[in-house]
């Protein structure tokens, strides 16, 4: 089943992505960007609302539209774009607050795992990495497109 | 998708610096290309 999700637009090197959340509380421009770490290869993903007056993003923002699968649905939407120019690419994203964190955590379960045969997923726990695995807490996620050592 | 020149990083699309910052902090001695090398090296050693 095709999961309902929002139309988005991208910037020319495909790390800029955005669109518009519409819901309970009104519509909000979200933004999705990529940015490299320290490690070579390795990107993190951010999650966040603009703000047009003060052109600037929250990070932290709850907007609690009532949208929050096609949001999800969306952000899955970016990740496969990201990949498709980015294929070596790997994608390490935590939450901004423990319970964005949650909301990841059911994003990666709902949207990506079991719809994309593309990825691996693993999930950083206290004392290290592990495959990921529902209902699991993590504190990280790294996504990646399966390569073929697998 | 549709392009959009407005969304080239510049100063209305700062990534989150400070989540940027924590992340290379977490990743700091957390080489995660390693530990992921390692999960499937015990993978591969475990499979029957």
């Amino acid at each position: 089943m095709e999961l309902e999700r929002y139309q988005t637009s991208i910037s020319r090197d495909h790390k800029v992505y955005s669109f518009v959340s519409i819901g309970n509380n009104g519509k909000f421009i979200k933004k999705v960007i990529f940015s490299e770490t320290d490690q070579e290869g390795l990107y993190n993903l951010s999650l966040g609302d603009y703000n047009p007056k003060t052109k600037d993003i929250d990070y932290y923002s709850i907007s609690d539209n009532g949208d929050r699968d096609k949001i999800l649905a969306t952000v899955v939407a970016c990740l496969f774009s990201f990949f498709k120019y980015n294929p070596k690419a790997w994608v390490y994203t935590y939450g901004s607050t423990p319970a964005r964190t949650r909301l990841y955590r059911i994003g990666i379960s709902t949207h990506l795992e079991e719809t994309s045969e593309d990825f691996e997923i693993f999930g950083e726990l206290e004392h290290g990495w592990e495959r990921f695995k529902k209902d699991t807490n993590y504190r990280a996620f790294i996504i990646k497109l399966k390569d073929e050592d697998n | 998708m549709v392009y959009d020149d407005s969304l080239n990083l510049g100063e209305q699309n700062k990534p989150c610096q400070v989540k940027i910052d924590q992340a290379n902090y977490m990743l700091k001695n957390n080489n995660v290309f390693d530990a992921v090398r390692k999960i499937k090296e015990k993978e591969r050693s475990t499979k029957p």
